[in-house]
């Protein structure tokens, strides 16, 4: 349908130590919205690293494409203890996403500082620009992550569990704006998660794995197959709802 | 009053004076500007690592019978400030057993070898102002203090060229790495100029106290500040007025130069809590 | 050449003890006035005249009154006058510590020193002195022990290879 932004070929991914998820096989196109399911363990936060091009797979291929080159994915990480007292004002951490623009220069230049400002607009925390991170809701800190991530790349975004610790009215907040992203920038993106009733609603591409890949393709498919009904089953039973 | 002020103008006149007024603001300046990226990426007792490991590389730099310490202990201990951070990324042994290791573990072997090969007759004396450092910044050559203000230089430059990396790197390494900055070429970075700072200001506040140099100054400021940049400039400028007062101070009120400025440090603390306290900005639970 | 040296260092020594006046005739008795010549001689290449600092209280008649300072500032005073002794060469010191004596076993030689203590009583530090006049030790000398005020010309001489600083025809006061 339309341009493929990362390939993957039979890719095994792990440490010296052993295989982690194996037989990786599927491809990102633009303006998809690919959720990847799984569980604790399963090899999830392995794909995160290789597809940040952090680590590199132990066989098999991941290409990405010449347009989304290798740190353009723009990253919203799962926080981390540091963040929670960190004193940084929302603009501070917002540039900071500009940093891989600038190489060497020890500065950001107008067009950084310009290009901070617009992603602030676009997620509605321009207010906010002057406050305090750390006194910030869950639901604000995860907007000033995700706007410093668009500075970063605007083609795709990978986000690791992102309503992780949010109230369900902001978690909610949080999806809507993550499809308006997807809809109307045509923005792709990559979001790790064990919500399925989200991945049901909002992505069009769903890769599961366990170890290894369990199934990659299209939602619809993925809620006949025989993994998607057991794996929708025991989400609906075991409330696994933040 | 006016008696104290004379004693203060005429003890200002003596050169050795003036060069610890310059290193100390030096020293208190740069160890300031890394302590807020210290304390935030819970580093904050690096320093006192790596300031017993130059303790250690002290004594046998005496029992080498080299003429300048510093040929040894810089190189020892930058050595060391990176494996510290190596051992913090691999985890067989983790970042603060590995520090407290490698810190006990110098200074214990450092005191063995100053008694088992004493230099000097008087080893209370060298362990005294080497852990203390009591007196010996007030010892100071004039190449002391060019040293100094070369290593200051470098710091500051590295500091000022590096703002926004550092920062980036203290506050999401990983954010950091996936967009394509080298956070562990910063993390090197820091560790090395970590590593200088700590051996300039052995002299200065001794082994023992070189951690409240780097981490009072930048949890004061944090207390009250809230944005990174307010909070490095903050932490600047306590440091460096605790470091002034407890040098003035010492010198005519007659106390240890090092823990005079630690106290200063500890009061300014102390007060910028009840300011947080009372302004009731603190939300940290 | 050598007899060139001495006579050169010979002067330079009266060239720097003149300029500083007072009680320079004692270094000509001296029985190390040689070595003290040379000594002088190779510290005067730095020529420049330091100006020391002094406090106001300070004794008129001591160029570096040791006695007027907070033990801080003795500690530094004296650490920089073994540092760079070149500087103090010739200049009055007065300094006040505990009566203290060194016996050499190898030459039989008796070395007096004033002992001065920081506040912590950690970091002493031993000035030698020489007694102005003919003094008998034991019987003259104070009390090991008992704190003195001393005020001498600062020298430096060589013994064994090695550089040692003192306090030329000293007076000394016992403080009661």
């Amino acid at each position: 349908m339309s341009t493929m932004q990362i390939t993957c070929k039979n890719a095994a991914l792990g440490y010296e130590t052993g295989v982690v998820v194996k037989d990786l096989n599927f491809i990102i196109s633009e303006g998809d919205y690919l959720c990847i399911l799984g569980e604790n363990g399963s090899g999830k936060s392995t794909l995160i690293k290789a597809l940040l091009g952090l680590k590199p797979q132990l066989s098999g291929e991941i290409i990405f494409s010449e347009a989304i080159g290798k740190n353009e994915i723009g990253y919203l990480p799962q926080q981390t203890i540091v963040q929670r007292d960190f004193p940084a004002s929302v603009q501070e951490i917002v540039q900071s996403g500009c940093m891989n623009r600038c190489g060497l220069r020890p500065f950001y230049n107008k067009q950084e500082k310009q290009l901070a400002s617009d992603m602030m607009k676009k997620l509605e925390i321009t207010h906010l620009a002057r406050r305090c991170y750390r006194e910030l809701s869950g639901g604000q800190q995860q907007r000033v992550l995700l706007a410093r991530a668009l500075c970063a790349a605007r083609k795709m975004l990978l986000l690791d569990e992102p309503v992780t610790g949010l109230d369900p009215k902001a978690a909610n907040e949080m999806y809507e704006l993550i499809a308006r992203l997807n809809r109307e920038d045509k923005i792709t993106i990559i979001m790790v998660s064990h919500d399925m009733n989200a991945a049901v609603k909002y992505a069009s591409h769903i890769l599961h794995i366990g170890g290894r890949q369990l199934f990659f393709g299209e939602k619809e498919a993925y809620l006949q197959s025989k993994v998607g009904k057991a794996f929708l089953e025991v989400s609906d039973m075991g409330g696994d709802e933040p | 009053m006016t008696e104290i002020w004379q004693t203060l103008v005429t003890y200002l006149q003596f050169p050795f004076v003036q060069y610890a007024l310059i290193v100390g603001l030096l020293v208190a300046l740069c160890s300031s500007l890394l302590g807020v990226t210290l304390v935030l990426k819970r580093f904050s007792f690096i320093g006192d690592g790596l300031s017993h490991v130059a303790f250690g590389a002290m004594a046998v730099a005496g029992l080498l019978g080299v003429s300048n310490d510093m040929t040894v202990v810089l190189p020892v201990t930058v050595l060391s400030a990176v494996l510290l951070l190596r051992t913090g990324q691999n985890t067989k042994i983790k970042g603060d057993a590995a520090i407290a290791m490698i810190s006990v573990g110098a200074l214990a072997i450092g005191y063995l070898l100053m008694n088992l090969f004493p230099k000097s007759s008087n080893i209370t004396t060298d362990v005294c102002t080497t852990l203390f450092g009591s007196y010996s910044i007030l010892t100071l050559t004039l190449s002391d203090v060019i040293l100094c203000g070369v290593m200051a230089l470098i710091v500051i430059t590295v500091f000022l060229l590096f703002y926004h990396k550092i920062f980036a790197i203290t506050f999401d390494e990983n954010f950091a790495n996936a967009t394509g900055v080298k956070a562990n070429v910063y993390n090197l970075l820091i560790a090395v100029i970590t590593a200088m700072i700590i051996v300039l200001a052995m002299n200065f506040v001794g082994s023992l106290l070189i951690s409240a140099l780097i981490i009072f100054p930048a949890l004061s400021a944090m207390r009250v500040f809230k944005t990174f940049r307010s909070v490095i400039i903050c932490s600047a400028v306590i440091s460096v007025f605790c470091s002034a007062f407890g040098i003035l101070f010492s010198i005519v009120i007659d106390t240890p130069v090092g823990p005079t400025i630690v106290a200063a440090d500890i009061l300014i603390f102390f007060i910028f809590s009840l300011i947080s306290f009372f302004t009731g900005r603190s939300t940290k639970a | 050449m050598k007899k060139m040296n001495l006579i050169l260092t010979l002067i330079l020594t009266a060239a720097v003890l003149s300029a500083c006046g007072t009680k320079s005739q004692a270094a000509a008795e001296n029985p190390d006035s040689a070595v003290t010549a040379e000594t002088v001689g190779n510290a005067s290449e730095s020529e420049e005249e330091t100006v020391i600092p002094r406090s106001p209280d300070a004794d008129p008649n001591a160029d570096v009154d040791l006695t007027t300072l907070t033990s801080n500032m003795v500690y530094a005073q004296v650490a920089d006058m073994m540092y760079t002794p070149e500087k103090y060469t010739g200049k009055v010191i007065k300094a006040k510590g505990l009566f203290s004596v060194y016996h050499d076993e190898a030459q039989d030689k008796n070395y007096y020193a004033v002992l001065i203590q920081d506040a912590t009583a950690c970091c002493a530090q031993g000035i030698e002195f020489i007694w102005k006049g003919d003094h008998a030790y034991p019987d003259e000398y104070p009390e090991i022990g008992k704190e003195i005020t001393v005020m001498g010309t600062f020298n430096t001489y060589e013994e064994d290879g090695a550089t040692y600083t003192q306090l030329l025809d000293a007076d000394l006061t016992v403080n009661s």
